[in-house]
């Protein structure tokens, strides 16, 4: 890097600017890297510094750089979505009140069964509801010795605008609730 | 009684925790204290209620009113009183706190839809279904534009057309659109573009207008271009 002049500096962040725009999927620090050098000349810091950078140039202009599901990605402000709604018309998925419950609690429980979310749901039958979140993408079903498990995709931190699953909103009352129930179905489970 | 017939008509229940829950806020009590045998009463006048409605009890619904009446049974003794009540309390609590979960989510994805993307602005490729009508326009459309290259053609080429005039049959297109059908559409203009022979697109056109009588094929629109697939179900 040490070689590099201020000049080579702006043509590729000029580069990653490009990318950005035209890009249709939030791009990870390595997808940029490897765009933008061939060989590995680019460290991910500077990347990263740059995208700053980038960040800090649009603030208060009507589009932005955010981070989202890993990567980055540009998208319109979100104050000026009522110029842009009479555009593009409103295509987003909807779920039911049963699949946004789901949700949540495999959000919350990543590798939850079938079973213990029934439990939680106090309804028994939910394979309709889970099924729609795994066909949407949202959800993942995987099969170990111990039956399916559901886990939520890159997919689902799109759907809810964050970067990762530490974004998410704490349970409201998480302490007093959470550990004790699931130790009691944990019991149950294995039982 | 007024209030659950209210409760039953506005509301659509996730299940029976959801009943469970609504009641108690209805009757604004603390869910730590629950007043167990008043909510049981109200629990089975919803079930009734909804009944009349006719709206589905599934047996969530009903084992749950088993559990309530069991509770209360099992209060009675009082080296049980407390767990059986606890199990209720805390399944309520995890159900309470999802219910502000999603709420949450709404929310959130609420905010999620006012940044738009670049993706989203692609347009979606919209396909109705289309008819022979169009297919013969493609073949005017065709045959005009091979008319035009074949003025530039010399008196040979004339010549070995002739010869060539007994090659195509429509019965022969036919199986050769079958065999391209097989497992893609076929861009219409495109095929018969790229037939040399303006007999080859004669007679694959009629093998195309054979096709669609028997229904083997259905003709579409897909942006600006017309094609045609294999109907599905066929045979």
């Amino acid at each position: 890097m040490n070689e590099t002049t201020e000049a080579s500096i702006s043509v590729e962040k000029k580069h990653l600017e490009a990318l950005l725009f035209v890009a249709k999927e939030p791009l990870t620090l390595k997808d940029i890297k490897h765009r933008l050098s061939n060989d590995d000349s680019l460290s991910e810091d500077i990347i990263l510094r740059w995208l700053f950078e980038l960040k800090i140039d649009y603030e208060n202009r009507g589009f932005r750089i955010r981070q989202i599901a890993g990567g980055f990605e540009m998208v319109s402000a979100p104050e000026c979505h009522d110029v842009i709604e009479k555009i593009i018309p409103k295509q987003y998925e909807k779920l039911s009140t049963a699949q946004n419950e789901i949700l949540g609690i495999i959000a919350y429980n990543q590798g939850i069964k079938k079973g213990k979310i029934a439990k939680i749901r106090g309804v028994k039958n939910c394979d309709e509801a889970l099924q729609r979140l795994v066909e949407k993408g949202l959800v993942t079903e995987n099969e170990n010795e111990s039956g399916k498990t559901y886990c939520t995709t890159d997919k689902f931190l799109t759907y809810l605008g964050i970067n990762d699953l530490k974004e998410l909103p704490p349970l409201p009352s998480a302490e007093e609730v959470d550990t004790e129930i699931s130790e009691k179905e944990e019991d149950e489970q294995t039982t | 009684m007024i209030v659950v017939e209210y409760i039953v008509k506005i509301n659509e229940f996730e299940g029976p925790l959801d009943l469970l829950l609504h009641l108690i806020e209805t009757k604004e009590m603390n869910i730590l204290d629950i007043n167990l045998s008043a909510i049981t009463t109200d629990y089975i006048t919803c079930l009734q209620t909804m009944k009349e409605h006719d709206i589905e009890v599934t047996a969530d619904f009903t084992e749950m009113a088993f559990s309530l009446l069991e509770i209360k049974t099992k209060m009675m003794l009082p080296s049980e009183k407390e767990d059986a009540k606890n199990e209720l309390v805390q399944r309520l609590m995890a159900h309470r706190e999802y219910k502000k979960v999603s709420e949450k989510f709404r929310e959130m994805k609420e905010i999620e839809e006012k940044h738009f993307k670049r993706q989203r602005q692609e347009k979606i490729k919209k396909t109705r279904q289309a008819s022979v009508n169009d297919i013969l326009k493609i073949y005017q459309r065709v045959l005009q534009s091979k008319r035009e290259l074949h003025g530039q053609k010399s008196k040979l080429d004339e010549l070995n057309e002739e010869t060539l005039r007994y090659k195509f049959s429509v019965d022969g297109q036919i199986d050769f659109l079958k065999k391209e059908l097989a497992n893609k559409g076929i861009d219409v203009y495109d095929m018969l573009m790229n037939m040399e022979w303006k007999e080859e697109v004669v007679e694959t056109y009629g093998a195309i207008l054979e096709l669609s009588k028997q229904q083997y094929i259905t003709i579409y629109l897909e942006g600006t271009t017309f094609f045609i697939e294999r109907r599905v179900g066929d045979e």
